[in-house]
């Protein structure tokens, strides 16, 4: 029985994967890391970047193992019924909880940046209506909408990073770690915690066409993103320099320095266009997987109908869980990286140990089929 | 059915959708184009702008010549930056916009008491943009300055320093410094770099001759500004001037000179001089 038919390609899945990872980049990355100094702010997201490799790698090879199953199927597979639905409890819960801090968030962008009257629930409600919209038409349209638009957002992000040059200067990256390795551990944490949302590859990788690109595509995804945010902070550096820590909305802040001949200005609307395009896309993702996550659980036919259910609920948590952005970028700098890192990391390390304990004690074939009749 | 539901959302929409809470319409705004900021007695802040008066342009573009000023000086006073400027809005029937405000002129009084607490304003608010450039008046209060000053080539004061501070951008002359508020918070937040910011005083012109009508009907201008030179900070106090020639050091030594001239003395005729145009400069980032 399986609740989600749609089949999606390799590179659909890495642009889906992009642009998860560039919603906090285009909105409030690096701020959100709490960086100090700021200089640095480039060497912690390169090294997040090559530390989340073997991250993504681990999770991306316990997927791989139960190519035909879900996170959630294969963690009751491995774990037994009870904590094979603790975990996927946990797993629904943590895309919802990722779902409304990205709501915040853009919610946040917008009230700041240009809106500061209009109340927060008209952005949030938008977006969450876009997002469980095209979460509802299944995953194909969401990876086709995913892989559409990276390259818009990738065009809206060059643009962002390029045409500021005149206020760019280079030295500001120097000292480069004046302070030491110490005062970017956190912040490279913090990076890498945005990393391993990419845990939810776990619910796409039965509806690959072909398996084989999932270490090709998830890879491809950690190094673009990587490298955008890398560019992002360099630039960002180099305009701001110090004062870089004080900004709220860095590349919204960055749009803002554009000035060519004076006349191509005030092209704000630049990185507006990025946050709306990755966040509904993002929220389509996060909604599809909690709701065909949640059908599984309780083994359900279809997950349609728990789509608009679960985004009305990360609505609320996005209203409930923050007062105000502080708020939201305290949240991102002292419990996200706890949070963010145990669930994820933790569930693919039990799961993993838990899959090579079974597959020593008995063929992984035998297991298969014990489930099935079990069923 | 599903026909009905559509032109049902589409008809709703089209009814709620027709505009946002945050909008202004155009001629409800004054669009600041400079803005002057004094420390005045009992600790208050003056902030002095200059409004853009979009009908006097207007009208001096159908008719040619218009004796109406193109612009509307204001000051208002409050314990605050912020507050001052709200308090604006007691002056203003259009809502002062800064968006496009182009000079944060700053009083030298008001530079040597710290200006730190002032520009972080400009710095965080939402409208203001931090392309804005940083000058320091000599010897006077932004207020007088911006109440006086008007150059003979351009309607509004802001557009000829515009004009004037475009020469460094482009490389024509190297003496004055190029300081927005962005680089000047940049160095005053790093170590080991300190802010400069442009050096502008008010030049009195001649008077003309009594009687004599010249092509512009307006007010004759009797004082001009000149940018040039530099002020030096010391964290956000003003501590002293650099003259023009100081200031080209400034600008050769952070890698900013890109042309301009250097006069020496001419090495095999005594006390005559030459003048170097400098063409190819080696430039910093």
């Amino acid at each position: 029985m399986k609740v989600e038919r749609g089949k999606i390609s390799g590179s659909q899945l890495m642009a889906l994967l992009v642009l998860t990872r560039l919603v906090p980049v285009t909105i409030e990355f690096p701020s959100v890391t709490g960086i100090n100094p700021p200089q640095d702010a480039w060497v912690s997201s390169l090294g997040a970047t090559l530390l989340s490799i073997p991250v993504i790698l681990l999770m991306a090879h316990l997927s791989l193992k139960y190519s035909d199953k879900t996170i959630i199927e294969y963690s009751q597979l491995l774990l037994g019924n009870f904590f094979g639905k603790i975990v996927g409890f946990v797993l629904v819960w943590y895309w919802l909880s990722v779902a409304a801090t990205m709501l915040r968030s853009v919610g946040d962008a917008y009230t700041t940046a240009i809106m500061p009257e209009t109340p927060i629930l008209a952005f949030i409600i938008t977006m969450a209506l876009l997002g469980a919209n095209a979460a509802r038409s299944g995953l194909e349209v969401v990876g086709r909408l995913g892989e559409v638009n990276m390259l818009v957002v990738i065009l809206f992000v060059l643009l962002t990073l390029s045409l500021p040059y005149k206020v760019m200067s280079f030295e500001n990256l120097l000292p480069v770690l004046a302070r030491g390795i110490k005062p970017i551990m956190l912040p490279m944490g913090t990076a890498i915690s945005f990393f391993v949302e990419f845990i939810i590859l776990g619910m796409v990788v039965p509806c690959l066409n072909d398996t084989g690109a999932l270490i090709r595509s998830s890879l491809g995804a950690v190094a673009i993103s990587g490298a955008v945010m890398t560019a992002f902070t360099v630039v960002l550096i180099a305009v701001f320099g110090p004062t870089l820590s004080s900004l709220m909305l860095p590349a919204f802040s960055l749009a803002r320095m554009i000035s060519i001949g004076e006349f191509l200005e005030r092209l704000e609307v630049i990185p507006m266009g990025a946050w709306t395009i990755t966040v509904a896309i993002t929220l389509a993702f996060f909604f599809w997987a909690s709701a065909v996550g949640m059908a599984q659980l309780f083994g359900l036919r279809r997950f349609q109908s728990l789509v608009y259910p679960l985004a009305a609920i990360s609505v609320a948590f996005s209203i409930l869980f923050f007062e105000s952005f502080l708020d939201l970028e305290l949240y991102f700098n002292e419990v996200w990286v706890a949070y963010s890192l145990s669930v994820t990391l933790g569930i693919t390390i039990i799961l993993y140990v838990a899959a090579l304990v079974r597959g020593r004690s008995s063929a992984s074939g035998k297991v298969t089929r014990l489930c099935r009749r079990n069923r | 059915m599903s026909k009905f539901i559509i032109i049902f959302i589409t008809a709703f929409s089209a009814s709620t959708l027709t505009g946002c809470w945050n909008r202004r319409e155009l001629d409800t705004l004054g669009f600041v184009t400079a803005l002057g900021v004094d420390r005045t007695g009992e600790s208050k802040i003056e902030i002095t702008v200059h409004v853009a008066k979009p009908f006097a342009i207007a009208r001096a573009t159908e008719s040619s010549v218009s004796p109406e000023k193109a612009f509307w000086v204001v000051s208002s006073t409050g314990s605050t930056a912020f507050e001052a400027i709200r308090n604006l809005l007691l002056q203003s029937p259009r809502r002062p916009f800064y968006a496009h405000n182009r000079f944060i002129v700053i009083g030298e009084e008001c530079a040597r008491a710290g200006v730190g607490d002032i520009l972080d304003l400009f710095a965080r608010d939402g409208e203001a943009r931090r392309l804005a450039r940083v000058e320091v008046v000599k010897g006077s209060t932004a207020r007088q300055f911006l109440e006086q000053v008007e150059f003979e080539l351009e309607r509004l004061p802001s557009e000829g320093g515009q004009g004037i501070s475009r020469y460094v951008q482009e490389g024509v002359s190297a003496e004055p410094v190029d300081c927005t508020l962005n680089s000047f918070l940049r160095c005053l937040e790093a170590e080991g770099v300190e802010p400069v910011a442009v050096r502008v005083e008010a030049v009195p012109k001649m008077p003309a001759a009594p009687g004599s009508v010249g092509d512009l009907l307006r007010d004759q201008v009797k004082i001009s500004s000149k940018h040039g030179g530099a002020a030096v900070f010391k964290g956000d106090k003003l501590v002293g001037w650099l003259d023009e020639r100081e200031t080209r050091g400034v600008n050769w030594v952070t890698g900013k000179v890109r042309s301009g001239i250097l006069v020496i003395d001419q090495p095999n005729e005594k006390g005559k001089l030459v003048s170097l145009e400098i063409l190819r400069a080696p430039r910093a980032s």
